[in-house]
This record gives structure tokens, sequence and C-alpha cells, in this order.
């Protein structure tokens, strides 16, 4: 993994919305939608995860002309973004009690190793 | 001020109305996503120019899209130094470079348009058009023989503002030791050497311009 971004508050807003099912892939829109992110903030966040390689994407697999509307990009958390996301937000979750009664059991993604388990 | 206060008030009721229509709205979403791609550098403009005005464009109802890409719009220089892009002078400066470059070819457009309309009717209107401005250097003496003569073609009384009686009264007088046949007569003479220099130099603008173009 290559150097992990800073953890602002929207790296976690964003991080968080990705680790509620790390198995769908999101487009930007929904991310942002979710998270509470305008674009001129959630780009940046996502290009950053995306050089740290937390993240990957890709182009939607459609044509455009048979679905009549232009391809979306797909954001979804690698292997070694969910081990770094859970230990992330856990760490944030002790330190700055977010207090978001909508926060998902970060420790209970299946398949992958508990937070404290965790080397980020 | 009153008349400033009202200019303000039509141009926010313009601008209020634009911002109605939804089209308006997502071009000036597209607008503000470009230009907030420049940025970026130039390997990864494509990209998210692409995917921010996909997810503008996603936004339902008239603003929100607007909103989007404002956003993207104003952050755009802290996440183009964020990922190395050119500077805000850079930016300034291809802009710039743009606008010239537009301004070039509408300016080549321009001429092409003239060219074209030229050759396709080569004693076309547009010279002539072009030609007032020589027809607005004619004599008095001229549009006096025109007046005395009776000839119909005129032009250049109008863009002088003379009245072509008065201004054939006033030669007439100018010449006391001619009769009025001899006048006539010089008059025909000075119409016929006018018009021909209208037309020498019509000749010579068409050919300016062909030089001008290149052809």
């Amino acid at each position: 993994m290559a150097d992990p971004p800073r953890m602002t508050m929207n790296v976690l807003k964003v991080l968080r919305v990705l680790l509620e099912d790390p198995t769908t892939e999101r487009h930007g829109l929904e991310i942002g939608l979710a998270a509470g992110l305008r674009g001129g903030s959630l780009y940046p966040v996502l290009s950053k995860l995306e050089d740290a390689k937390l993240v990957t994407s890709a182009w939607e697999d459609v044509d455009p002309s048979e679905a009549g509307r232009p391809r979306r990009r797909l954001y979804r958390l690698s292997p070694d973004g969910i081990v770094y996301a859970r230990h992330a937000l856990a760490e944030a979750q002790q330190n700055l009690s977010i207090g978001d009664q909508h926060a998902p059991a970060w420790g209970h993604t299946p398949g992958f190793p508990a937070p404290g388990g965790a080397s980020a | 001020m009153a008349i400033l206060t009202g200019l303000g008030v039509l141009v926010l009721g313009m601008v209020k109305a634009d911002l109605e229509d939804a089209k308006v709205c997502r071009w000036l979403a597209r607008q503000l996503i470009y230009r907030a791609a420049e940025h970026l550098p130039h390997e990864e403009r494509a990209r998210w120019r692409e995917e921010s005005i996909r997810d503008a464009l996603d936004l339902p109802g008239r603003l929100p899209p607007l909103l989007w890409a404002l956003d993207v719009y104003l952050k755009a220089g802290s996440w183009g130094r964020m990922r190395g892009g050119p500077s805000w002078s850079q930016v300034l400066v291809a802009r710039v470079r743009a606008a010239w470059r537009w301004l070039w070819s509408l300016r080549k457009a321009r001429r092409a348009r003239v060219l074209e309309e030229m050759n396709r009717h080569p004693s076309s209107s547009r010279p002539l058009v072009e030609a007032t401005e020589v027809v607005a250097t004619a004599t008095v003496e001229a549009t006096a023989t025109m007046t005395a003569r009776g000839v119909t073609r005129s032009g250049g009384s109008a863009t002088l503002g003379y009245s072509p009686k008065t201004a054939f009264d006033q030669y007439r007088k100018s010449l006391p030791h001619l009769s009025d046949e001899e006048v006539v007569t010089l008059l025909s003479q000075s119409t016929h050497e006018f018009w021909a220099d209208v037309d020498r130099r019509i000749e010579e603008y068409r050919r300016r311009r062909v030089e001008e173009l290149g052809f």
C-alpha cells in the first residue's frame, strides 16, 4: 500500500460509506450523497484514496448508447482499504467520538480481520 | 443611480429567468466543470471531467447540478495543487491563449465567409456595401450633377448630409462665368469621372481583400 492519506473528516466519511458494504461498487454521486459531501470535497478524497490504493475504481461496463446514459465511475474498497478503513474508523471513533447513530459496526466485516489484529 | 439600479434589476431578472431553465443550469454546470478540470494534470482531466459531469447531471432539479458543479469549481484550485496540476498563473495563461485562439478563429471564419461571398458573386453587393465609404467621399459636384441630370443613382448626398438642390445652386454660383449648358457639360464630365473613380476604388478594394485573405 502507498502512503495512506491524512485522516480528515471527509476521508473518514467516505471510508465509512464504502465500508458499509465493501463488496458493493458505488459511483461518486452515491458516495457523495451518503457521506454528505459535494463534488468539490468528494473527488479530492476519492483521488487520494485511489492513489493510496485503498480504493479501486473502474468505468461501468455499459454501452452508453444502449443504456441511454453516460457510464459511471464505480468505486469500492480494496482488500487493503477495507482493513485500513476499519482500523482508521475504529481509531477515529475512539478518539473523536463521532457520535453518529447510523455508523455501521466497524469490527464485523465478514472475512476480514478485526481492527486490533490489522496491520495498516 | 436610478439607471444603474434599473440595469441591475434588468440583469438580475434575465439571470433569474435563465436559471429557471434547466438546460441553462446544466450548460452552466458543464462549463464550470470544464473550467475546474483545467486545474488538474493534463492526463487526469478527461477522467474527472467525465465523472464530475456525469454525477452533476444525475442530480435532479435545476439548481442541484449547478451547485455541485460550483462546489467542484471553487475547490478545484486546491485539488489541482494536491494532484500536481498547473498553477493558478499557468491556468490563467492557458485561458488567455484559448480565448485568443477563439477570437482568431472567428476572424478567420469571417474572412472565409467574405471570400466565399465574393467568389459566389464576383460583382456582389459586399464590396459595394463596403464601398459606401467610397461613395461617402463623393464631391458636392457629383451630387449636384446627379440632381441636374435627374440621375437617381444617389447616395452621396444623403451620406454627406447635403441637399442636392442646395449643392447644385452653390456650385452654379461658384461658376458665374459659365453658361448653364457649360455647367451641365462640366458636371456631366465630373460625374463620369466620379463613377469611374468609384469603380476603380472598388476594384482596388477587392484586390486588396483578396491579397489580405491570401488568395
